[in-house]
């Protein structure tokens, strides 16, 4: 295969910069990390072929700023660029200036990024395809007589929403009548300061419901294809943190359906390149667009590991003019994938989050475990990023094996320095609700916010091992001792990926 | 043969162990601990019929134990009373916690008493073995909060001493 960019600049950090920096290797194509002043220690930046310093920690010096990413993509000769998620992934008017520049943008076009980052507009396309969508206004409005006559046909409890929403921002649920006015008036102010838009709408609220997304990949030759569902419903705040596929709640016709308007959506919005199309699934296995993602998802693993397909080498196929290969038409899901995202936060107090120095790190390794990290022993988590450093994700026969596989490869994971929700992730997992499949939304309030951690436990044997540590130890104030460095000569140290001690370049 | 007393949350451990061939064997009361390094920051042991790895890292005065998910902090008891941050927990070394929840089966001394640091006072049983509760200091037995047949948990202090000066 002749080489499909000269040099693909990531425009981003940590786990997802170094995810695609390994599609780069795989595909003998040279890299250009860039990164700011809290990341020159950092693994994307080593594991990258050239890299580039492009400012203060703060995003909007750094990560966020056009100009020095654009002129770290000139000055390295790149004529590519991968957004990765997060910072500019979803930016149009960022798209439409790698496009003035001559660097082809990893992703779908500005206009594709503009219309689906629109909820009211994506709705409205989503309508016109005939997907069904969360029962709605059509449009924005700032009367609150428009307001409660919808609200008042669709029946409460609702959910009002910015249109040029995301993260749960300008978003207020509203239980009945009275509620209505205020949760208006603070949904717009809280619009108009997260995203300078205040134009908010309204939509019935769904009770208990599964979080289901299909993933497109779609050529720049009109072809499109789905490859299946992730279901994404337990979360916290709002916020993914297990994920799975297939989703125990489809069966291969609701699948055929789901998938099948998926890509309708995306044709509606002329979308190219890698995207997710988000639905809410509620009991009676009725389905609702939800909204399209026009980037690659954090999840977007256990699709690979289900597949069999890297979505990131796909990717950049697309963005270099290649045709799908027809091949991937035939793809299937085999067996079951599970992803856990493994945050700097506090699982045991409210997810507050965690900072510090990585004083150890150790992965877990085996038949089907795949890490996918953006950290290492040493690394510095500072509050100026999103909390997650890495993303833990296994692949077996079925869910029961995967759902084991998963519990041990949490409890081999060895994170020292910052907290983590490993042990709430367990707890979720070893959960004879979620062993049975019901995943919804609010998961971990309904069955896990009265959880008691039985702390005295294990203290004696955290005690005994401190004696043992200390007597291995002992004498040695080098290092080691600190945990900053492993010894060379251990069997564990060859296993991992990026165990400790081991050099950088694999 | 090396002694230690950990303070875990608010209970104090006391260890002793030595290095094997290879292994390290820590006692903690009648419980006996085998400990495989790996390497310097990671161990292996059985425990509940399985094998599970346990992972540590010191920073300052803390002991960092990565047990299957869980991070625990263990800290050494001498450095706690001596170190410069003593003040948040000297307080503890005057008191006598069970070092888990269980039955009192003898209480060896009583109110007035003057004691030896490392005096055996007290022994719990839980999960049907014995424990001894040996005297953190020396001192004075100021209150004896129990009798022998009453339920401890792990916050209530069974013993408190009034501590020797320390010079």
């Amino acid at each position: 295969m002749n080489q499909l960019f000269k040099k693909i600049l990531i425009a981003n950090r940590s786990e997802i910069a170094v995810r695609v920096i390994h599609a780069c290797r795989t595909l003998g194509i040279p890299t250009v990390a860039v990164y700011s002043d809290a990341d020159i220690k950092s693994k994307h930046r080593l594991l990258a072929d050239e890299s580039v310093h492009i400012g203060a920690a703060p995003p909007l010096e750094s990560y966020l700023n056009f100009e020095k990413i654009i002129n770290a993509a000139k000055s390295t000769g790149c004529d590519a660029l991968h957004p990765g998620y997060g910072f500019l992934a979803e930016n149009a008017a960022f798209a439409e200036h790698c496009r003035k520049e001559k660097i082809k943008f990893i992703g779908p076009s500005p206009e594709s990024m503009r219309l689906m980052g629109d909820k009211v507009a994506s709705r409205k396309a989503a309508a016109e395809a005939g997907v069904p969508l969360v029962p709605g206004m059509a449009s924005t409005s700032s009367d609150i007589n428009v307001f409660a006559k919808f609200a008042q046909e669709v029946g409460y409890p609702v959910l009002i929403k910015a249109s040029a929403g995301g993260g749960g921002k300008g978003m207020r649920a509203v239980g009945s009548e009275k509620d209505l006015q205020p949760a208006l008036e603070a949904a717009q102010r809280e619009a108009l300061k997260a995203f300078g838009d205040e134009r908010v709408y309204l939509e019935k609220l769904l009770i208990n419901p599964r979080h289901i997304e299909f993933q497109i990949l779609a050529d720049e030759h009109r072809h499109c294809i789905h490859l299946f569902e992730r279901e994404c419903s337990i979360q916290r705040r709002h916020q993914k943190i297990i994920e799975e596929t297939p989703s125990v709640s489809l069966d291969e016709d609701l699948r055929v359906r789901m998938g099948g308007d998926a890509v309708k959506v995306a044709r509606a919005a002329h979308y190219t390149n890698a995207g997710t199309v988000e639905f809410l699934l509620d009991d009676s296995y009725n389905y609702y667009f939800l909204e399209m993602n026009t980037r690659l998802q954090v999840e977007h693993p256990i699709t690979e590991m289900a597949t069999g397909i890297d979505l990131v080498i796909e990717q950049i196929k697309i963005a270099a003019g290649l045709p799908l290969n027809p091949e991937l038409k035939n793809a299937v899901q085999r067996g079951h994938a599970m992803e856990c995202r493994i945050y700097a936060e506090d699982g045991e107090n409210k997810f507050l989050p965690s900072t510090g120095t990585i004083l150890l790190y150790h992965e877990p390794s085996g038949p089907g475990i795949r890490v996918d990290s953006g950290i290492m022993q040493d690394s510095e988590i500072s509050i100026d990023y999103d909390p997650i450093m890495s993303k833990l994700i296994v692949h077996a026969p079925d869910r029961p094996a995967a759902i084991s596989k998963m519990i041990d490869a949490l409890n081999n994971y060895k994170i020292i320095g910052v907290k983590t929700s490993r042990q709430l992730m367990v707890d979720i997992l070893k959960h004879p609700e979620f062993a049975a499949g019901r995943t919804y939304t609010s998961f971990i309030e309904d069955n896990l916010a009265n959880r008691v951690i039985d702390g005295q436990a294990l203290q004696e044997l955290a005690a005994a091992a401190a004696g043992a540590f200390s007597i291995l130890n002992a004498g040695k104030k080098s290092a080691a001792y600190d945990g900053s460095a492993g010894s060379s000569s251990s069997p564990w140290q060859s296993l991992g990926n990026w165990s400790i001690g081991s050099s950088i370049n694999e | 043969m090396n002694s230690f007393e950990f303070l875990a949350g608010e209970t104090i451990i006391s260890a002793e162990g030595e290095k094997e061939l290879d292994a390290v064997i820590i006692k903690v009361g009648d419980r006996e601990y085998r400990f495989f390094p790996i390497n310097d920051n990671l161990f292996n042991i059985t425990y509940d019929g399985r094998s599970h790895i346990i992972a540590a890292a010191r920073h300052k005065d803390v002991i960092y134990i990565d047990i299957d998910s869980a991070v625990i902090e263990i800290r050494e008891a001498d450095s706690v009373s001596n170190a410069g941050s003593a003040s948040t927990y000297h307080v503890i070394k005057d008191k006598v916690f069970a070092p888990m929840p269980g039955k009192i089966v003898k209480i060896m001394v009583n109110k007035g008493d003057s004691v030896a640091e490392k005096q055996p006072l007290v022994i719990v049983e839980a999960m049907k073995m014995e424990n001894q509760i040996n005297s953190p200091a020396a001192g004075t037995v100021k209150a004896v909060n129990f009798s022998a047949g009453d339920q401890v948990n792990t916050t209530s202090p069974i013993i408190e001493l009034e501590l020797e000066p320390t010079a």
